[in-house]
């Protein structure tokens, strides 16, 4: 038998670009369809998105924003197809609709008016002892400004940077505040490279200027930011896990026994690998932990990444790792989160006002459990 | 590009003011004073709005980064808002907001917060000669 021509003719030229030889080596196994937090409760589909762009259908802007950028499909595709990078890309490329972001905005807006209008760092203020002169700074991140625009009543971001401080002087070190600007990881990840540059370039000159050895942070995005976007040579960054870590020696931990669960936020876990650091400090404080079915590098994401789209999915995912951590830990149990985003998400939907849940479960951020379980040698 | 630096060119500086004003209230007061034929500076944008309540921070921001050298937002007097309490939160978000400002380093006297009500149409014209005027020796927020 003569195998026929076929009838139809296609008439397709596919023309290259940096992007698609990023995913040329996709072989729509859809594992990360398979994996994704996002496709969970909506049709959103990583594999398609892929599959389209290669054949010249675009990325729409639902797709676009929908993707949480949690590199997770990363960590089990086969091929080590860089999505969340795809999406970041294609973001720089084609703009992120303002419309699209939560709380109007006010986040990247604050960051630009930052940039254009006041050009300074951000003013903290904290009690303990502070000291200008010290080698080892701490840097609180943007979550002074969540506490004036986020309307919860019963969770304070201050407390975050004030827990870290106070370890810090229990421990004997009396770091210096820094005044930055935001890290600029939510402009890097949207796509805004012009805040983005102006931001960095900011941080650098005053971390450098500010002639420190080492900088802590509380939040898992900065954290990321500093290490890995910010050449930060000469400066050893620390997340105050690791600063705990190393000085735990220092404290005294006489807080009776507790068992808590932890979540590992994309930022520190998948982007950094490490996982290993705030256990042990929780370990150290006298907590056993009860982990989460899913956890270490195939942690699922809070629900809202870089302010980006927080809507019925998102909620349904954050409410979805709150049952998880209640599974783990019980009803009355706390989540340890190490990362400020993750705190606002999470105790946020904890606080809705017409809750769709009766989950009794705290959420608490890693240093805030330091310090409450903690006291000086 | 800080505020002090660009104080000198004050002179013919014309600054743009914009006004977020409650339909009910403040708007109306902006209307008597029209109608009443009282003069108030030209500087002046009116933005209506249903409610205080409805003026969200990131409207303020945004405005200034879009060019406003002052911004107000109008409501009616506490207890007299048509929704209420629009205007009580609309006072509580934005007093958390002038806190963010600060924190950020911002000149908060280029912001203000007043209740105007519908028969205040001389109060309103008073108010927005006075605030144009003292936006105008603050100088241009943007060289
Ligand atoms: S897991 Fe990797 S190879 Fe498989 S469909 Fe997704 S991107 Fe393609
Ligand atoms: S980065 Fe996360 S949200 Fe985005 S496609 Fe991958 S798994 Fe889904
Ligand atoms: S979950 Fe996060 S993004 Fe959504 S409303 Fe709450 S704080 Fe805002
Ligand atoms: S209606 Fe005027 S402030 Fe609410």
């Amino acid at each position: 038998m003569v195998m026929s021509e076929s009838p139809i003719q296609y008439d397709v030229e596919i023309k290259t670009d940096d992007l698609k030889t990023m995913l040329q080596a996709c072989y729509q196994c859809s594992s990360c369809t398979s994996v994704c937090p996002v496709r969970r409760y909506s049709k959103f589909n990583p594999r398609k998105i892929i599959h389209k762009y290669l054949y010249d259908y675009g990325v729409s802007e639902d797709d676009l924003t929908s993707c949480l950028t949690c590199g997770l499909c990363l960590e089990v595709c086969p091929h080590q197809i860089d999505f969340p990078e795809f999406i970041r890309l294609k973001r720089e490329q084609q703009g992120v609709n303002e419309d699209l972001f939560a709380h109007h905005n006010i986040f990247n807006i604050m960051q630009v008016f930052m940039n254009e209008i006041t050009d300074s760092g951000m003013k903290f203020e904290y009690e303990g002892k502070l000291n200008p002169e010290s080698s080892v700074a701490y840097f609180p991140g943007c979550i002074d400004l969540y506490d004036k625009f986020l309307d919860l009543k019963e969770t304070s971001f201050h407390e975050i940077g004030q827990s870290a401080i106070n370890v810090m002087n229990k421990i004997g070190v009396n770091p210096n505040l820094l005044s930055l600007k935001c890290c600029g990881h939510d402009a890097y990840w949207t796509g805004d490279m012009d805040a983005y540059e102006q931001v960095r370039e900011f941080n650098t000159q005053v971390i450098k200027d500010s002639g420190i050895s080492t900088l802590v942070v509380s939040c898992a995005e900065c954290y990321y930011s500093f290490m890995d976007l910010y050449n930060l040579e000469g400066v050893d960054i620390q997340h105050i896990s690791h600063f705990v870590e190393e000085n735990k020696d220092k404290l005294d931990f006489n807080a009776e026994a507790t068992t808590l669960t932890y979540h590992d936020p994309c930022r520190l876990g998948r982007f950094m690998n490490e996982y290993e650091s705030p256990r042990k400090v929780l370990e150290a404080t006298g907590a056993s932990i009860k982990e989460i079915s899913l956890n270490k590098q195939f942690s699922k994401c809070c629900g809202v990444s870089a302010w980006l789209k927080c809507d019925d999915v998102s909620r349904s995912i954050m409410l979805r790792k709150l049952e998880d951590a209640t599974r783990a830990v019980g009803e009355e149990g706390t989540l340890t989160v190490a990362c400020s985003k993750c705190y606002a998400h999470l105790n946020c939907v904890l606080e809705d006002k017409k809750p769709q849940h009766d989950f009794k479960i705290k959420v608490k951020e890693l240093g805030m459990i330091v310090d409450e379980r903690s006291s000086p040698k | 590009m800080t505020q002090v630096e660009t104080k000198p060119q004050i002179e013919n500086f014309e600054p743009t003011i914009l006004v977020f004003a409650c339909n009910w209230c403040s708007y109306a007061g902006a209307d008597l004073a029209g109608v009443s034929r009282l003069k108030y500076p030209s500087n002046v944008r009116i933005v209506r709005v249903m409610c205080s309540g409805r003026v969200d921070p990131a409207f303020v921001m945004k405005a200034f980064l879009k060019g406003a050298d002052g911004v107000m937002v109008a409501g009616c007097h506490p207890g007299d808002c048509h929704y209420l309490e629009g205007n009580l939160r609309a006072k509580e978000r934005i007093d958390k907001m002038v806190e963010a400002m600060q924190v950020l380093g911002f000149k908060v006297e280029r912001f203000r917060l007043e209740w105007i009500s519908a028969s205040e149409g001389k109060r309103f014209a008073q108010i927005m000669t006075e605030f144009t005027e003292k936006i105008r020796s603050l100088g241009p927020l943007k060289p």
